[in-house]
């Protein structure tokens, strides 16, 4: 039963193929969309967020990895909770994620280390030297391999995007040259600039904005006088780093957020009492509500779906001229073609984001759904009156129809 | 786990059309393809080894993957290949890359042939200026190449040079480590520039403009100006010192002395240059690069530059061409030519609009159609994997070159 004309595509191959432009920057809202889009929010992803970087930086120092590497593999694991939920269900195991993190950070950072290697640091972890293993023990065989398995879904994860900036030198450097820190202060900013790593900033904001929230904040914690760093160079600063009041602030709040709930998981929060981690934020609260910012930097339309996640809720769309809408159920298609794609597909990345735009548009002319939705009134038994349809006024689009969302900051 | 069963997925064969096999190497192999949903030109598609071939042990992406990866997607210049896209399948990773008709291998050996004539001095010229532009690229970009040798440079049909193979090239910004504790090994050994040999932990571009000053002598020549045979590492814990290349080196340039190169001393196999003569008397009887230049020109019936006359005519490498290639063989890494320095030398022209003629099109001053890549189309199943440890027939030349590089 030779088939004359042979296809060569496998049948029911769906759209030519999934990308992803490397997006390298995140906002809050399409961090929250995404969390929410995995059955996940904030309270529920923070304990294996924490629990998750601890193991990274306990497994790395004992590798003595350096920090640079440390940074990528968090950059790496956060991006890969926003793809998968680490949740008994879904099968993951917090330390081998963990380890994969470090596994690929390791390659890209040059600090090359054989999975073995990481495995049983992970397993030495908090033993008594006597009960040490070493690598070729045959018991970490299995976790090895998975580690090497799941590093693919961290690519994934990543969009083969390994371009990721460490704050922290940058952090030292301006804290000298503009703030006037001695080595010592530069500690304390050094420190901030790591703890940032277990918020979401990473993802949201530039190495630089972060080095220059983490100036400021160490130069309250320290009580120094920032008049010189606020007249003179901090307008100059935020112009040349494309930073601004708004930004920091996010940076800020974040942050004193994470010391203030999280002190014991930190290494800085708890150098200091509880009632200074208040009275910094209320300060800044009130700096920001005085210049009327908000919380965090997004669209109408962003801060919409960001307190619609918050309340799991379906956000309104709002009728914001000039803004896509198709940019919200856009990332949530994308997003749930990867995760739902299990481990068996193919997954391209361009590199020109222009011809993904291109391609993306022509491909969902043939995915698009609209369908209206109608009310019909029901009689008493719960049949349907006939003549009684009336459309509601809303209309989805299961794929969009632009790409990137505007008000995101894709380098 | 999570690890799924591989399933034998076509994918890739669904976005191109493979035409055939291309070439093998440490990295997997690489297919020349055309594009099936209207994608212009053609292709070369990069296929990473699978975990199924050769080694025993699968761990994930190799770390070269990584770093061509990273570092093609954010180059782009017209010298160096561009990639078009990055395929992720089960287990297994492709890059597409713009396809070359040549490389500079295949041209060498074209014209090897008794009867051929030597590659037009023009052609050479050409040929530098662009590979000198895409070094200065990769270079003031905080890429260093690492493995620059002909089979990596890559000409198009239409004469443009194009830097390839980018799987050893790393960014020198701020290293955590040496460079050496990295990779212990790097470039093909007929290439590599002395203070590699001599072990040095650090090392800079200067290596690359080296690679380059062996590719413009192998141009000329048309054989490696220093074909020594690999020291193979036993044991695999040390490095070898490689005694028979320094020799090749030596043969023609002469000892380094410290004269000349001040940090000479402290490199850490200084002490093995006292002995290198043992057992070979040309190593202190060398022959001269001016000598081995003339030489190689007079062979080549190119006018010899001693008699032509002053203001040398375009055609003929010149006395221009010696002084370039001294430059760029010179032992001091400090003092080697930078790839910006060589392009202002004055084998290459002053004037803008000569430069912009040198850099568009090699062949421009060819009188030769160079036979198309050679590419095996009973071998252009990328799908199935080959047996553990064999290695598929590459081009007949694969067996006359060097063409791995220890990793380690």
């Amino acid at each position: 039963m030779e088939n004359p004309l042979p296809d060569p595509r496998p049948p029911g191959s769906g759209p030519d193929a999934i990308m992803v432009p490397a997006k390298h920057f995140y906002t809050e809202a399409q961090i929250q969309l995404r969390l929410q889009q995995i059955g996940m929010d904030e309270a529920k992803d923070m304990p294996a967020r924490l629990q998750g970087i601890s193991m990274l930086d306990d497994v790395r120092k004992a590798l003595l990895m350096p920090q640079r590497t440390l940074n990528t593999a968090i950059q790496i694991f956060h991006r890969f909770r926003l793809l998968h939920a680490i949740t008994v269900e879904s099968g993951y195991v917090l330390i081998e994620v963990a380890c994969a993190c470090l596994l690929l950070a390791a390659k890209i950072e040059d600090t090359l280390k054989k999975p073995r290697e990481i495995v049983c640091a992970a397993h030495n972890m908090g033993k008594a030297s006597s009960e040490h293993i070493n690598s070729d023990d045959p018991i970490l065989e299995a976790s090895s391999k998975n580690i090497v398995a799941l590093e693919r879904q961290m690519l994934e994860a990543i969009a083969f995007d390994f371009k990721f900036k460490s704050p922290q030198a940058i952090t030292t450097k301006f804290g000298r040259k503009y703030c006037g820190f001695t080595k010592e202060d530069n500690q304390t900013s050094w420190h901030l600039a790591v703890d940032i790593y277990r918020t979401w900033g990473p993802l949201k904001h530039t190495y630089t904005d972060i080095a220059l929230a983490c100036c400021e904040l160490a130069g309250r914690l320290l009580e120094k006088d920032m008049t010189v760093y606020e007249t003179e160079h901090r307008a100059k600063l935020y112009g040349n780093y494309q930073c601004s009041r708004l930004i920091v602030l996010e940076i800020l709040l974040d942050l004193i957020d994470l010391y203030q709930h999280h002190r014991n998981t930190t290494k800085w929060g708890q150098k200091y009492p509880p009632e200074l981690w208040t009275s910094i934020q209320s300060s800044l609260e009130s700096e920001r509500a005085a210049a009327n910012l908000p919380r965090y930097r997004l669209s109408p339309q962003e801060a919409e779906n960001l307190a619609a996640a918050r309340e799991n809720r379906e956000p309104r769309n709002f009728t914001n001229p000039g803004r896509p809408i198709g940019s919200q159920s856009q990332s949530a298609a994308l997003m749930a073609a990867i995760g739902a794609r299990s481990q068996t597909g193919t997954v391209r990345f361009l590199f020109n984001s222009e011809a993904a735009r291109e391609e993306e548009r022509v491909v969902s002319r043939f995915f698009e759904d609209v369908y209206e939705e109608v009310e019909v009134e029901i009689d008493s038994d719960g049949n349907e009156i006939p003549g009684t349809e009336r459309p509601v006024k809303r209309s989805r689009l299961d794929r969009g129809s632009e790409m990137g969302p505007s008000g995101t900051r894709d380098e | 786990m999570l690890a799924g069963s591989y399933l034998n997925q076509k994918r890739v064969r669904e976005r191109y059309d493979i035409i055939g096999f291309i070439s093998s190497g440490t990295y997997g192999r690489v297919f020349k393809a055309r594009g099936r949903t209207g994608q212009v030109g053609e292709f070369a598609i990069k296929k990473f080894k699978p975990d199924k071939e050769g080694e025993l042990q699968y761990t994930g992406i190799s770390q070269s993957a990584i770093r061509e990866m990273a570092l093609c997607t954010e180059l782009s210049n017209p010298n160096v290949v561009h990639t078009v896209e990055i395929i992720l399948e089960d287990k297994c990773i492709y890059i597409i890359f713009e396809y070359a008709e040549h490389d500079l291998l295949q041209i060498i050996h074209y014209h090897t042939q008794t009867s051929r004539p030597a590659i037009p001095p023009m052609v050479i010229k050409s040929i530098l200026y662009q590979l000198l532009n895409g070094v200065l690229y990769l270079n003031r970009n905080w890429v260093m190449h690492r493995d620059l040798k002909p089979a990596n440079i890559m000409v198009t049909s239409a004469g443009a040079v194009k830097i390839g193979d980018l799987g050893l090239a790393r960014l020198f910004y701020k290293p955590q480590a040496t460079l050496f504790a990295g990779d212990k090994v790097v470039v093909t050994i007929w290439y590599r520039a002395p203070e590699l040999l001599l072990g040095s932990r650090h090392y800079t571009t200067a290596i690359d403009l080296w690679a380059v000053g062996c590719i413009f002598a192998e141009l000329l020549s048309l054989r490696p100006i220093f074909k020594g045979e690999e020291a193979k590492m036993d044991g695999k814990k040390s490095v070898p010192f490689q005694r028979n290349q320094m020799q090749k080196i030596v043969e023609i340039l002469g000892l380094p002395t410290v004269d000349r190169w001040p940090l000479l001393k402290h490199m850490p196999e200084y002490g093995q240059l006292s002995n290198l003569a043992q057992g070979n008397s040309r190593v202190l009887n060398p022959v001269g690069l001016e000598k081995w230049y003339t030489s190689t020109v007079a062979h080549n019936r190119y006018v010899v530059p001693n008699s032509s006359p002053p203001g040398t005519k375009p055609d003929v490498p010149g006395r221009d061409g010696l002084a370039l290639l001294q430059g760029l063989l010179e032992y001091d890494p400090m003092k080697r030519l930078t790839a910006e320095q060589a392009l202002q030398h004055p084998y290459f022209p002053t004037n803008q609009a000569e430069r912009d003629v040198l850099g568009k099109n090699c062949f421009a001053w060819s009188f030769t159609d160079y036979p198309n890549r050679r590419v095996s189309s009973d071998d252009n199943d990328i799908r199935t994997s080959s047996l553990p440890g064999t290695k598929r027939g590459g081009l007949p030349d694969d067996s006359l070159r060097p063409g791995k590089r220890l990793k380690e």
